[in-house]
């Protein structure tokens, strides 16, 4: 996909990702329609047939990213009035609080979303994204309105016992969160840590529990950033930001383990034994095959998506099968500091080039990009292996656990570039080719 | 004056507030209680507002608090008073180099800001407007004390309100003369006073006199609205003088009689500020009532109407005659329609003019459907959708930076025609696309405006009409139309996407010595629209609206055949009628193999059918007839269409076109099982996804291919649907 989405998304993917709110787009049905429909692929599960959305006009007949649905009447004459009605309407019928969203266009009104928000009766009830939520990039829009989550749910510190954490900066823009979740839980509960809310991927009464953690820890830094500063600043809960970015990749997986461990002072060594028992095995597998991983030294590999999964997917492929950085597309944010850690990692391996070039035509191996790119790419040369690592999920229900956290990221990982490149090895079937 | 909450009134022959022999400053400094008494000066164009407000804010100053001159008019001239007439550096420029501090300190300290705008005609100032609030959220000094606004005379859209509203609004002083446009303009103003902020803030008026002798219809208009007159400036060479060499008068001529009447309002803003005086709620005059004033007459004070606060679900969709009704509110976009259309020229860009996330969610949306209509096939569709990336700096800009960028960007990448669509915003901000984009060259790229809508936002496929315009310049019919050529228009689908369909519609054409030029708008090529403009032949399959209107867009000068739907056997016969009244040519026993093969698939495909009852229900009471003849062809018999309750669009009810069958209308879920019951129904055909819940069979009316092969495919179906669960496991184990 040639451009990247904006912070609009971010706020809804925050309200829609947290349990117990609504992301009320402000502006004509025709936004929403279709961030209904990715919202549709990234929150696969649906419990049974939900009557609200049935009970308001508002909830355009399915159950996700309620809207005013705004027409041009609305939009000449002000749209305060359906704000007010449909706060109103979608309260009633959700039982959820509401996260107003508006869209650019709407944002030209400029209404007055306070007096709206306070004329529907269920102003304790609303909360407003920014104003300027579509100048965003995706990543500040879901930080900036987790934030406005969280100040909302208002936590209060509570009892801790040195071993709890939250988890911020994940949430549904990753891939197969609700598996990504569990293998997060999995990866810190090896080392006896404990989350206690995944804040932008859980309800608002673990949101409101989360005051009792000892630490955050940042999995995706650049969605996280403000959120974990409100926390330290109101809460005095200190923030852990990984310095390899996610949990991505066993060399990852082990610095985030480290960085933990630092800060909560409880041994990762059971952790670590876990993952790199999980390395051998994999590292068993990829012997068998040597050639198809061999083949991969020196070729290009192109990378599109957040600064936290990029970094450690280019230095872990550059490890593993010295896959070097082609070309390399920052996406989700805006803010050069996010991406400084590639910037560094390019310099240091002389490929500083990379970074916003076009993927060559010949000699790149490797695609790391959304589901929709990797296809798009896998259609212009099959003999490429071109992984999905980020939604939009072209088509996933979401069954299989394809997320990138931890062990099961590695195997998917690993998988996919050994089993994606289109070429044929087995030579004659003599013992020199087969162990 | 004593009682603190008696409204304050300052008529001409009393006596006027003083100020307190005790300084309050102490007591409201914004140092010790954090608060900032805000003042707005609001009035018709050219009547002085920002003569009063930049002298009020001198004045103020003076008297030791410490004052924020906010200039709101895009002209940027508010605080030149302040500032010995040097125009300071904008709050909008400021932002849009992302350079320059756009708060600067003015005479007797106080410090100044002016919002600017776009380019005259350009851009949405409002925007800009609410983008200088938010900043003054979070950047105004400390120490400020007081904020005065000067905001421009018309309050025409939102973002004009925003210094009128609660939050950015203590006290309202509305400049007026005696001219009854002037008072015109207030009496709208305290409309959106009444509506924006709807508390006790109107301070009062000041008369900046022009025609003493109609100083009459203030009085009728004060009396009637409860404003008060706070200060009558008089007119007076030195207000001139002072603006010649760009300082305030009170500055200029301190002990004067206008700087004294200047100072009565600064009296009058303290006293609100201090508590001493309370400010009035707007209470706006109707037109009658403003007729008396216009002849100035005293009136008797009839409120104006207020606004409607909530439009309607109830959308008329222009671009395709329906109206959406109560509970299904139209999915409105001024672009998805044209998106829809163009982005099948894969040749071609289409540049969606609006936020980044207008293009990515329709390239996301097209290629999903790629994806999911052809998993594992590639490649996917074009990757041609552009973005011009408005934010809501590009907004109050116009956006045509943006626009030019972005069209250079296209033709870097290789493309030679760039189609240009309007979302929403750039409506809004009423970009003229036309006049944009013939001013923008860019070598080696031809750039077509898509014309928007006629009525805005009233269409959930807007832009589709333009669209089909602007693609249509490349069919320009020839004189020596290609002999045996026909172009499909309308057919749906891509070739790709069904190749056993495709087969069968080239292996029908074939037979009557035909081929296929182009199929239009199916993932195409610009080259496809001169194939379609040079075709011997066009066929319409009569797939409604759409598809007329594609005929009415593209196929100007071309003979165009309307076909019925290649459906079911009857389908082919049709098809193989047209064409061979085309061409004269019989086909060469296509139609009779077609029969051959639809009655030994029947016979194979329909086995426990024969005799069988069918309930069918639907949205509508016309059924595919290729169903309906299918199934009369197995030798089931089509007990009775039953209609669900009329509930998304207004569709206009058409007679029904299947003679002998029943239609009962009205029916619910719910009541489908006592209908089944009643009609002694063996099988359900119905695309409701909770048929299962009658306990029947059922079936949907799905056809995969194109002709009698997916009858053949039905019937094989719905003989299945007999032997299987009517509810699926997954539909009822663990439910909820």
């Amino acid at each position: 996909m040639r451009d990247d989405c904006d912070g609009f998304l971010g706020a809804v993917f925050a309200a829609e990702g947290t349990g117990g709110f609504r992301a009320l787009v402000n502006g004509p049905g025709g936004c929403r329609s279709r961030t209904q429909i990715l919202a549709h692929d990234v929150f696969p599960e649906y419990g049974g047939d939900s009557l609200c959305c049935l009970q308001s006009e508002y909830m355009g007949r399915t159950t996700r990213v309620p809207c005013t649905f705004l027409n041009g009447d609305d939009m000449v004459f002000g749209s305060s009035g359906k704000i007010s009605d449909g706060i109103r309407s979608v309260a009633e019928a959700t039982g959820d609080r509401i996260v107003l969203v508006d869209t650019l266009g709407a944002s030209v009104q400029v209404a007055d979303r306070e007096a709206a928000c306070e004329a529907s009766g269920f102003g304790d009830r609303v909360l407003l994204s920014s104003e300027d939520v579509s100048s965003m990039s995706f990543s500040q829009g879901f930080d900036d309105t987790m934030r406005r989550i969280v100040e909302h749910v208002s936590p209060e510190n509570g009892c801790s016992n040195g071993r709890r954490v939250n988890i911020l900066g994940y949430g549904a823009f990753d891939q197969d969160w609700m598996f990504g979740k569990e293998s997060i839980r999995a990866m810190l509960g090896a080392m006896g840590v404990e989350v206690v809310s995944f804040v932008g991927a859980d309800d608002a009464e673990t949101i409101a529990e989360s005051g009792s953690a000892d630490f955050n820890v940042m999995v995706h830094p650049e969605c996280a950033r403000s959120t974990a500063e409100w926390y330290s600043e109101h809460l005095g809960i200190p923030f852990v930001e990984p310095s390899m970015g996610a949990p991505v990749g066993f060399d990852s997986c082990r610095r985030f383990l480290g960085e933990v461990s630092d800060v909560t002072d409880l041994e990762d060594g059971a952790a670590v034994e876990i993952l790199d028992r999980e390395e051998r095995r994999i590292f068993r597998t990829v012997r068998n095959y040597d050639k198809y991983a061999h083949s991969l030294r020196g070729y290009g590999a192109a990378f599109e998506g957040m600064p936290s999964d990029i970094l450690p997917l280019m230095e872990w492929m550059y490890s593993l099968f010295s896959l070097v950085p082609e070309s390399v597309r920052i996406l989700r944010t805006s803010d050069p500091a996010e991406s400084e850690g590639i910037r560094r990692f390019l310099r240091e391996i002389d490929a500083e080039g990379a970074l916003d070039a076009k993927i060559p035509e010949s000699g790149v191996k490797a695609v790391f990009a959304d589901h929709v790119t990797a296809r798009r790419r896998k259609g212009e040369d099959h003999r490429r292996a071109c992984v999905g690592i980020g939604m939009p999920f072209v088509g996933v229900c979401g069954i299989a656990d394809r997320s990138l956290p931890w062990m099961n990221g590695c195997r998917y990982i690993v998988d996919s570039v050994l089993n994606g490149l289109g070429m044929f090895r087995c030579g004659q079937p003599t013992a020199a080719d087969f162990k | 004056m004593d009682d603190m909450n008696a409204p304050y009134t300052v008529d001409r022959g009393q006596e006027r507030n003083s100020l307190p022999s005790q300084s309050y400053l102490d007591i409201y400094t914004n140092q010790d209680t954090g608060l900032m008494f805000k003042v707005s000066v609001y009035g018709k164009g050219g009547v002085g507002k920002s003569t009063v407000s930049a002298n009020l804010s001198y004045l103020l100053s003076l008297r030791g608090y410490r004052v924020l001159h906010i200039g709101c008019d895009p002209k940027h001239d508010s605080t030149r008073l302040l500032t010995d007439g040097k125009p300071q550096k904008t709050f909008l420029d400021c932002m849009a180099d992302k350079d320059g501090d756009p708060m600067v300190s003015g005479s007797a300290g106080v410090m100044c800001i002016e919002c600017g705008g776009a380019e005259p005609g350009i851009g949405c100032a409002g925007k800009g407007m609410s983008a200088m609030f938010a900043y003054l959220e979070t950047n105004t000094p400390d120490d400020i004390d007081m904020t005065v606004c000067d905001v421009l005379g018309d309050v025409v859209c939102g973002g004009f309100g925003v210094p009128m509203r609660r939050s950015n609004t203590d006290a309202v002083i509305l400049v007026v003369s005696e001219d009854f446009m002037s008072l015109y303009a207030t009496n709208n103003i305290l409309k959106g006073v009444r509506n924006l902020n709807g508390t006790e803030c109107v301070l009062g008026m000041v008369v900046n006199s022009r025609s003493p002798e109609h100083f009459g219809r203030v009085e009728a208009f004060s009396e009637a609205t409860g404003v008060p007159v706070i200060a009558v400036l008089p007119r007076d060479p030195r207000f001139s003088d002072a603006e010649g060499i760009g300082k305030t008068l009170c500055e200029l001529y301190p002990d004067s009689g206008p700087a004294s009447e200047l100072g009565r309002i600064a009296d009058a803003v303290v006293a609100a500020a201090e508590g001493r005086a309370r400010p009035v709620p707007a209470a706006p005059l109707d037109d009658e009532s403003m007729t008396d004033i216009a002849a100035m007459r005293r009136t008797v004070p009839r409120p104006a109407p207020t606004g409607r606060k909530v439009r309607g679900f109830d959308t008329f969709d222009a671009s395709r005659g329906i109206v959406y009704r109560r509970k299904q509110a139209m999915p409105a976009c001024t672009s998805h329609g044209a998106v829809n259309f163009l982005q099948e020229i894969g040749d071609a860009a289409v540049v969606v003019h609006g936020p980044r996330n207008c293009a990515w969610l329709m390239s996301f949306a097209r290629d999903r459907e790629a994806a999911m209509s052809r998993p594992g096939v590639s490649p996917m569709r074009p990757d041609n959708i552009y973005s011009t990336g408005l934010d809501s700096g590009a907004v109050f800009a116009g956006g045509r930076t943006e626009l030019e960028e972005t069209l250079r960007k296209v033709r870097g990448d290789g493309f030679g025609t760039a189609f240009v669509v309007m979302t929403c915003t750039a409506e809004a901000i009423g970009v003229d696309l036309t006049r944009e984009c013939s001013d923008i060259a860019v070598p080696g790229l031809t750039i077509i405006p898509v014309a928007p809508d006629r009525r805005f936002l009233s269409s959930r496929f807007g832009g589709r009409e333009g669209a089909m315009d602007a693609a249509s310049r490349f069919a320009v019919p020839v004189s020596e139309p290609e002999k045996d050529t026909v172009c499909l228009l309308g057919i749906g689908g891509r070739p790709e996407d069904d190749p056993i369909s495709s087969r069968f519609l080239e292996d029908l054409l074939g037979a009557f010595g035909l081929r296929i030029s182009a199929r239009l708008p199916d993932e195409t090529a610009i080259g496809a629209f001169r194939a379609m403009a040079s075709s011997e032949f066009v066929i319409v399959p009569s797939r409604g609206y759409y598809a007329e209107m594609l005929a009415g867009h593209l196929a100007a000068g071309r003979k165009v055949f309307g076909a019925e739907p290649l459906r079911g056997i009857r389908g082919v016969e049709d098809w193989c009628g047209l064409l061979r009244a085309m061409t004269g040519r019989d086909g060469g026993g296509f139609l009779e193999r077609c029969r051959k093969e639809y009655g030994e698939g029947l016979s194979e495909a329909g086995r426990g059918l024969r005799g069988k009852k069918v309930l069918m229900y639907s949205g509508d009471s016309i059924m595919p007839p290729d169903v309906v003849d299918t199934c009369i062809d197995l030798g089931m018999e089509v007990v009775a269409i039953a209609v669900w309750p009329p509930a998304v669009y207004n569709t206009v009810r058409r007679p029904n076109p299947h003679a002998g069958i029943r239609v009962i209308e009205d029916v619910s879920l719910c009541g489908l099982k006592d209908v089944a019951r009643e009609v002694g129904a063996d099988l359900v055909v119905t695309n409701h996804l909770r048929a299962g819940k009658t306990g029947l069979p059922n079936i949907s009316f799905m056809t995969d291919h194109l002709a009698h092969i997916g009858s053949v495919v039905w019937a094989r179906r719905a003989s299945n649907a007999m032997r299987i669960k009517p509810e699926p496991a997954w539909r009822v184990r663990h439910e909820g």
